[in-house]
């Protein structure tokens, strides 16, 4: 067996799993700070875990470990299987998990039942990875929805606002995508007789095309729900508006992403003859999210709301690459899910500790705090700055391989217009920070002081990462150039 | 072994309830009954488990339990469908019991609920363990009888009275229907032996025979709350004791599926009376108007009770399919909603005993005051609303994946299963809904007062959420139990062979 353990992607999801109800369990007696560095070491561990079955991944472009008969009855076996692909996101997922876990003890001091809250956060982080390594459907769906429950949780009962009614319309919206989603599903089991993601491919061959097209389209509603596409975005400002902050990092930073993941690893892998057909229809979609997104960011004053729309908009970018159907379109939006995680995971950690300092989260109550809070500012202006595409930052490299992937594709009108949607992003990032940092401070905000140590080495960590994603781009993209060639091969070839 | 000892036991168990209860009050061990009441429960349990070891190796067994000379009747026939109900009835009936020696402390008449509880629970495995329609009919109003006097056990409040009532008086009637179609079908074969039957009538339709089977759909379907027979539901069920209720809407209403099941495949042979299309309507029927009018609930176990009807209409389209995948989903989701159901009626119940209201709003919170009893509200909500990893959802996509399977034959059925998709959806609506108002809200001030439930009815509550999860996570051997009740029930040969020869 290779890897460090031979089990590692079982125990990558094992890990948080089992750790959460001792979280529970142990909660009020290891208090806050212990929940919290239970919490942080098995993500760390489940990091570490997966990092360690790269090895086997660059050796043999892909590894796989079945763990044999699940459910008899439908020849289920749960197979867990880690390639370019999976690699890229899971390692993302669990490494700003794990961030997100240690800003959380600083951060939730002030709030109350911190146990149930870290137990919720394993659970969380277990599905995200779980639906990234999962070679079959079924499992896939199991941790799809395993995700959506913790995460509910976390929004209905530690969130800001109005969180039941938000957290209401978060699970109704991620749930009827879920319910589109399992019934492309089953609809393909019903015609191919398995739920093993590594045989279909070649079983869908022989399947009449109005029954692929039906499954190719219930399945991407599904994930285009989780992605926040742009007509079944509604629910994605309000969530990740109000969700306590380390999940906002989490959802806005990682979670849509498995939307975009599986995109790749289904829509596109598995129904290419279709998909071929209307990816032209998807890039004006995309385009759409990208305005839309970027237009309502302008008119938010809410810090956290204009993070989270900014968000829908840069879904649009990642959609628009993957729709390219190039091998430079599809890694460049590979990359953004990259450098997008960690850097809007940054932006969401910065307003938290703004919000944390001051206890404002509307950007014309804030000012002058450039002097006050001065790591900080240096991390949103990296931040904003990577996600508005502007080198050196990790953003910039992502960024332009979308827009080659689009002119490759001869979609001139719209990379133009993806390409103008950067100017947008860059207004409302720039106006943001001149209102939050500089000008003059407001008097009640005089006291204010930078946010703890503990809220601040993530945040370093992070923008260390986006800036040396755009110096450095090369590394992380002898992982995803390999993912996003595989794809296109498939486009090229047909 | 006799193979009637699971019924013996429970019978036996009932008789000497009302003996034992006066002698724990001699003695001044009031708790006596209750105690007697959960052996004779366990007992059965057990006996049912070597019945299921030999049925596992002989797969079919009879009996006639009045003597041989009475060929034709008072049959019983056993296979692996029969011990898989009865082992649901059992189970549940067990777990309540244990539930009820906190719960029904503060009320009067231990030796008769215990008694009544006991008959009711043998007049289930009594039904499915029936090889002919005098059996079947003897022991189904065993059951009815005794589930009226519980529905109104709590006789000095109008309410369970009126309730108690009206169940009565329609389910009465569901019954005399099935009396009627049972004359109609002694009438055409000269037997009301199921073996017999299936033998005369299962391949060759007669409009008499199509009138019987009209009639049985009916008649069982009034047990079985199928819409437009379900009215006397929300009020029964939510009238009744707490641990009743879960009895009720977790395992009572599945005999009529089980009548269902079993008369309709082995008498009505589904290739010859064509039923699925008409049963698939049936189901898809029940199953929005239940989860729609769950949603306008304020009342607590009202909801619940309209939730049952909902689930109701997912297993009888599992059993619409006719298909062997069909009826494991369809049996599975039997197992799955008898769990999750009883155990939220269980919760409601020790909501109920520390709040005294099933009003919503007084209600609201009390999950954070009562944290094990409301973690368990959240995984039977949960896993009631089909959402994964819990035991609701393997069910449910069996039973749509059974639809969409049939699909490819005819395609009304993707639309069917497309409807049963977004009931599912609905009924996430509602169940988010309950859960917010239990577990997140502030608590009321009739709330903020409430306890933690004592330790035997959180012992039943856990167990049943255990088997949520455990299920959930890991289903392969209850779904192989279901499947092979499935498989037995479409296996008609050799029930049909095991009496005729």
């Amino acid at each position: 067996m290779a890897g460090i353990t031979g089990y590692d992607m079982l125990l990558a999801v094992l890990v948080p799993a089992v750790v959460a109800p001792v979280c529970f369990v142990a909660g009020r007696k290891i208090g806050r700070v212990g929940n919290g560095l239970l919490a942080t070491a098995a993500v760390a561990i489940s990091t570490l875990l997966l990092a360690g079955s790269s090895g086997t991944v660059f050796s043999a472009g892909r590894s796989v470990e079945n763990y044999g008969v699940w459910i008899g009855l439908f020849k289920l076996d749960a197979v867990f299987m880690q390639d370019f692909l999976s690699l890229t996101i899971s390692l993302l997922i669990a490494g700003v998990s794990t961030l997100a876990a240690f800003y959380s003890i600083a951060y939730m001091s002030h709030e109350h039942n911190q146990e149930m809250y870290f137990t919720a956060l394993l659970l969380f982080v277990s599905g995200m990875i779980g639906v990234v390594l999962s070679a079959n459907l079924i499992l896939f769906y199991l941790f799809w929805e395993l995700m959506l429950i913790p995460s509910y949780f976390l929004i209905a009962y530690w969130g800001t606002g109005r969180p039941r009614v938000v957290g209401f319309k978060y699970f109704m919206f991620t749930h009827a995508g879920a319910a589109s989603l399992i019934s492309g599903i089953l609809l393909t089991y019903s015609v191919t007789g398995t739920f093993n993601l590594l045989e279909l491919s070649n079983l869908l061959n022989n399947v009449a095309p109005g029954i692929l097209k039906a499954i190719m389209i219930l399945m991407f509603i599904g994930f285009a729900v989780k992605l926040a596409v742009f007509p079944v975005h509604t629910w994605l400002p309000d969530a990740h508006a109000e969700a306590p902050t380390p999940i906002s990092v989490l959802l806005s930073g990682v979670m849509i992403k498995t939307g975009a993941y599986a995109i790749v690893r289904m829509t596109l892998t598995l129904f290419p003859s279709e998909l071929a057909k209307i990816a032209y229809g998807l890039s004006v979609l995309a385009v759409i999210t990208m305005l839309w997104g970027g237009f309502m960011a302008f008119a938010q004053t809410d810090l956290k709301r204009m993070l989270a729309y900014s968000s829908v908009s840069q879904v649009g970018y990642i959609l628009f690459g993957l729709t390219s159907l190039t091998a430079l379109g599809l890694a460049g939006g590979l990359f953004n899910v990259i450098t997008h995680g960690v850097a809007k995971g940054l932006l969401f950690m910065c307003a938290g500790a703004i919000i944390y300092a001051t206890g404002i989260r509307d950007i014309n109550k804030l000012g002058g705090l450039a002097g006050k809070m001065p790591i900080t500012a240096v991390a949103t202006l990296c931040g904003a700055l990577s996600i508005a595409g502007t080198p050196p930052f990790g953003g910039f490299a992502s960024e332009w391989m979308i827009f080659a992937g689009g002119f490759a594709a001869h979609y001139t009108i719209l990379t133009s217009l993806a390409v103008a949607a950067t100017i947008v992003t860059a207004g409302y990032y720039l106006r943001m920070i001149k209102r939050v940092f500089f000008g003059e401070c407001p008097a009640n905000l005089n006291g204010t002081k930078e946010a703890p140590l503990s809220m601040l080495l993530p945040i370093s960590i992070l923008t260390f990462l986006t800036v040396a994603f755009g110096i450095f781009a090369y590394a992380p993209l002898q992982v995803i150039y390999p993912a996003a060639e595989a794809v296109a091969k498939i486009f090229t070839g047909a | 072994m006799a193979l009637t000892w699971p019924i013996d036991l429970l019978v036996l168990f009932a008789i000497i309830a009302p003996v034992v209860y006066l002698v724990g009050v001699k003695v001044k061990a009031g708790k006596l009954v209750d105690a007697w009441a959960v052996a004779g429960f366990a007992l059965s349990l057990i006996s049912l488990y070597l019945l299921y070891a030999e049925v596992s190796v002989k797969k079919i067994i009879t009996q006639y339990w009045a003597g041989s000379q009475l060929r034709g009747v008072a049959l019983l026939e056993i296979d692996m469908l029969s011990i898989f109900m009865a082992a649901v009835f059992i189970f549940i009936g067990l777990l309540t019991a244990i539930y009820s020696t906190r719960y029904m402390e503060h009320d009067s008449g231990h030796g008769e609920y215990y008694t009544l509880l006991l008959l009711m629970v043998a007049g289930m495995v009594g039904v499915a363990f029936a090889g002919d329609f005098f059996t079947f009919f003897l022991f189904w109003e065993l059951m009815c009888i005794t589930s009226y006097v519980l529905v109104a056990f709590r006789k000095t409040r109008w309410e369970p009275v009126e309730a108690g009532f009206k169940y009565l008086i329609m389910s009465s009637a569901g019954s005399a229907t099935v009396l009627f179609a049972m004359s109609i079908l002694y009438g055409l074969t000269g037997s009301l032996n199921f073996a017999y039957l299936s033998r005369t009538l299962s391949t060759a339709p007669t409009p008499w025979s199509i009138l019987a089977l009209a009639m049985i759909i009916l008649g069982l379907g009034v047990k079985a709350a199928v819409v437009p027979f379900h009215t006397w539901l929300p009020d029964a069920h939510p009238a009744a004791p707490s641990s009743i209720s879960a009895m009720l809407s977790g395992v009572v209403i599945k005999t009529g599926i089980y009548g269902l099941i079993r008369m309709m495949l082995l008498i009505f042979a589904p290739d010859a009376y064509n039923w699925q299309i008409v049963m698939a309507v049936f189901a898809v029927l029940t199953m929005t108007v239940g989860n729609l009018m769950a949603l306008l609930q304020s009342d607590l176990k009202r909801l619940l009770a309209f939730s049952s009807i909902g689930q109701i209409g997912y297993i009888i389209f599992g059993l619409s399919v006719a298909s062997v995948y069909g009826l494991t989903g369809g049996l599975f989701h039997v197992m799955n909603h008898a769990i999750s159901k009883a155990l939220l009626f269980l919760c409601s119940g020790a909501f109920l005993l520390a709040v005294e209201s099933r009003n919503l709003d007084d209600l609201a919170g009390i999950g954070r005051k009562m944290k094990i009893t409301g973690f368990a509200f959240i995984v039977g909500s949960m896993a009631l609303a089909g959402v994964p990893p819990l035991n609701g959802f393997q069910s449910e996509f069996m039973i749509i994946l059974s639809g969409l399977q049939k699909g490819a034959a005819d395609s009304s059925w993707y639309m069917l299963s497309a409807i049963m998709v977004l009931n599912i959806l609905f009924s996430v609506g509602y169940y988010l809904r309950i859960i917010q108002i239990i577990v997140l809200r502030e608590p009321s001030s009739l709330a903020s007062k409430a306890r933690e439930a004592p330790a035997p009815m959180l012992f039943s509550m856990a167990i049943l959420a255990l088997l949520c999860i455990v299920i959930g996570v890991y289903p392969g051997p209850f779904v192989g139990l279901a499947n092979q009740a499935a498989q037995a029930a479409f296996n008609l040969d050799a029930y049909v062979k095991a009496v005729i020869g």
